[in-house]
């Protein structure tokens, strides 16, 4: 009878003390979002000039995209050569080399312009796939050249493939296969000849890839911008954090109970709601000028709103090294422009680089940012319709890279602001 | 009365003595600077005892290393080496025990200043475990002992000087604690919010045996509020015995400081000694200090004498029979700087 009272006893105390715990980590984080929300800075910040660059950029580069006169081809070339009586010829070079030297000229007098502007890359997997997605209107062509292409020019009587990858829907993809076919005809009959052998066809190889609807500009920006604003975030929690120790508000704290979990998971829940009121009005927002989405909201807002915690994260990481809130936010917003400007980077073109695969899918160096998955994740939901299933990988990545950022802040935090000082 | 005092000396030496609320051993704190001349030996190897129970008013000079003594105790400040224990026991620094044991009220008032009093007060009572409706009451009590009431939806950066003092206090005070470290909370503060601290503090260590640590540079108050008082300088605890005591043993009589406009040697100290009665006096650079009972009632006759002698006093300044005498008395110097 005793025994059954002491266990519910100590049931009962048990739970009391969750319920203090958590009243704590509650209390703390309305603090934070009293203080942030009575803060105008906030509004200007986090919400007005996201929404401010948002409608800019919705004016600008909402519309159709104007017809080309030049293609922009990337080439992956893996050639690897073919080595003849000790000379090694490598004709993939070869090609790439012609494919930019061809022009046309545009008016009697003027410069004549590029067919071709080309691109390289030294492999091609999903990400330069992804890359060519995002690049649909400024590139209209994927060229693959093959290990053996050398190899196959000189195994006279044989064809000779390459392949390409495009959207086959656009009439620039067209075309472009069309110049290309007839520059790629005329260079292999060239070589073949002047190895004395005129037999083979060359043969194109044509990889369709699937473009939904008609992308702009600016859909492919708008995740940024809702980013923009969250990665702003980084400001604030790294100098409301800094100011509380600043203004000795942290060692009151520091002499109470309240342990380091209970200060940053209040802070991290006030960024959590102030992300959300950001994430719901600039998605609104980007709605209200055009934003072709046809992925669902729901699942790119809560792949931001995830993101949003890796910020606080990276804001608590500075705020531990810290002891000014001025010094603080300066290093935050030098440390926010990498963080924002890589979420434009699908627009302006930047290959991925691996830094490990798992199961076929690459992790990219700079994954380890959480805004570049974010982004690519939000761009392939919104924009080509993927659902969870296909993003599974990023969106796992995405949630241990922002746990590795708090329980960094976490351990930062509590070792250097508030543990006893040594001076 | 007399042997039980003798009892605690004795048991002071043993270290873990239940009896004291916290007992500080061999303490000592440097801060060490890029120069080996700009270190600072804030707190020298500091030893003494507090009772539970009383008001222990730590007294010294600006610099003395009062805050710094106090910021170790409670756990802000890493000592450079020694250690102190709480009720017998020695604690460590981020036990939940001792932080719920501990009140500290810093001498520079620190709080959300975008958060309204009560805000503030509610926000660091909420991490202690006490139920809602007994810290709201406490809160009430506390705004209302310290005449925030009106003010307690008020943000905390409009309030005036001395209600950020009271609001800062009352942070250190809502959980209760047995043990109230206060750093100079009666700075800055009107006479009459003075006069009220002075009445709450008294009544607060009244109840359940509180032990209160008070450090000042006022010693009026901290004479007639402390039950001991430690009187430090340097670094180093000089005395520590109940101001009664204290003034007794070392701070007999008033002091007078007489400035003399040139250089004079000890024959115009010892004829001084010879002719009135019951001083004793010294040299210290170009003052005369004269210690002794009724130090105004000398005064013409000491005059006499000085000019007599061919000497002119530029300044004469009487300190009565007090703390600051007791001070004077142990370092050579004034308290008030
Ligand atoms: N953080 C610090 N770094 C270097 N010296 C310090 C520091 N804090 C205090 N001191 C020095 O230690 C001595 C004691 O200071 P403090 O404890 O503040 O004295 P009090 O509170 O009695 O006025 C002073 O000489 C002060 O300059
Ligand atoms: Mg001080």
């Amino acid at each position: 009878m005793d025994e059954k009272k002491n266990i519910q006893n100590k049931f009962v105390s048990i739970t009391q003390n969750i319920g203090y715990e958590f009243r704590t980590t509650l209390k703390l984080s309305l603090k934070y979002l009293k203080e942030i929300f009575r803060s105008k800075l906030f509004f200007i910040i986090a919400i007005l000039l996201p929404a401010i660059l948002m409608i800019f950029m919705g004016v600008i580069f909402g519309g159709p995209i104007s017809a080309v006169q030049s293609f922009s081809i990337l080439v992956v070339n893996e050639d690897a050569g073919y080595t003849n009586d000790t000379i090694t010829y490598t004709f993939g070079e070869s090609l790439i080399g012609t494919l930019e030297t061809i022009t046309y000229p545009v008016e009697e007098g003027e410069e004549p312009m590029n067919l071709f502007y080309v691109y390289e890359s030294e492999y091609y997997n999903q990400s330069v796939e992804d890359y060519l997605i995002y690049e649909e209107h400024g590139l209209h062509l994927t060229l693959i050249i093959p290990e053996n292409f050398s190899e196959m020019i000189f195994s006279f009587d044989n064809d000779i493939t390459v392949t390409v990858v495009g959207d086959s829907t656009t009439g620039d993809y067209q075309s472009a296969v069309t110049a290309f076919g007839s520059i790629y005809d005329d260079f292999v009959g060239a070589v073949r000849l002047s190895l004395g052998d005129t037999t083979g066809h060359t043969i194109i190889v044509e990889n369709f890839i699937d473009i939904v609807g008609n992308t702009t500009v600016f859909d492919l920006m708008v995740p940024g911008f809702v980013i923009i604003g969250i990665v702003m975030n980084i400001v604030f929690v790294s100098s409301i954090l800094t100011e509380e120790y600043e203004q000795k508000t942290l060692e009151k704290l520091q002499l109470t109970p309240m342990r380091t979990i209970h200060l940053l998971g209040g802070l991290a829940i006030s960024q959590l709601l102030v992300a959300l009121v950001q994430i719901i009005v600039l998605f609104a927002l980007s709605l209200a000028f055009g934003y072709n989405a046809i992925g669902s909201f729901v699942l790119a807002g809560i792949i931001i709103w995830i993101m949003s915690l890796s910020m606080s994260a990276i804001g608590m990481i500075i705020a531990a090294f810290s002891k000014k809130a001025t010094i603080a936010s300066s290093i935050s917003s030098v440390v926010a422009i990498p963080l924002y400007m890589i979420t434009f980077f699908p627009v302006w073109g930047m290959s991925t680089i691996p830094m490990f695969e798992i199961n076929g899918n690459v992790f990219g160096v700079f994954d380890i940012l959480p805004t570049n998955l974010a982004t690519n994740m939000v761009n392939s939901v919104m924009i080509y319709g993927q659902t969870f299933a296909d993003i599974q990988f990023e969106f796992v990545s995405l949630i241990i890279v922002t746990a590795i950022y708090l329980i960094i802040g976490l351990v930062l935090i509590s070792l250097l602001k508030l543990r006893p000082k040594k001076e | 009365m007399v042997t039980s005092n003798e009892n605690v000396i004795l048991k002071s030496e043993s270290v873990g003595d239940s009896d004291s609320a916290i007992e500080v051993v061999e303490l000592i704190k440097h801060f060490s600077s890029k120069k080996e001349s700009e270190a600072v030996k804030a707190v020298d190897g500091l030893s003494f005892s507090i009772k539970k129970g009383e008001i222990f008013g730590l007294l010294g000079p600006n610099g003395a290393g009062k805050t710094t003594l106090i910021r170790m105790l409670v756990g802000l400040l890493k000592p450079t080496s020694g250690k102190f224990l709480f009720n017998g026991e020695e604690l460590n620094i981020n036990s939940s025990k001792l932080k719920n044991v501990i009140g500290y009220v810093p001498q520079e008032a620190a709080f959300w200043k975008d958060l309204t009093v009560y805000e503030n007060l509610s926000t660091i009572g909420t991490t202690y475990k006490i139920p809602n409706k007994e810290l709201k009451e406490r809160i009430d009590h506390l705004l209302e002992g310290l005449y925030l009431v009106e003010h307690k939806k008020k943000k905390a950066s409009k309030l005036s000087g001395g209600m950020q003092r009271r609001l800062n206090l009352a942070m250190g005070m809502v959980h209760h604690p047995q043990i109230l470290l206060l750093d100079e909370v009666f700075v800055g503060l009107d006479p009459q919010t003075r006069n009220y601290l002075y009445d709450y503090l008294k009544d607060f260590a009244s109840k359940d045996n509180k032990t209160i640590i008070i450090t000042s540079h006022l010693m009026e108050i901290v004479d007639a509020l402390s039950d001991r008082v430690g009187i430090l300088d340097l670094g180093k605890m000089l005395a520590v015995d109940t101001p009664e005591n204290l003034k007794n043993t070392h701070g007999k009589g008033d002091i007078l400081q007489l400035e003399i406009d040139k250089d004079f040697d000890d024959s115009l100290v010892s004829k001084i000694d010879k002719s009135v009665a019951d001083v004793s006096i010294e040299k210290n650079e170009q003052n005369l200090v004269v210690k002794t009972l009724n130090a105004i009632a000398k005064l013409p006759e000491i005059l006499n004498i000085v000019e007599a002698e061919g000497f002119t006093v530029q300044d004469v300044k009487l300190t009565k029979q007090s703390l600051e005498t007791v001070f004077i008395s142990l370092t050579g110097k004034e308290l008030r700087v």
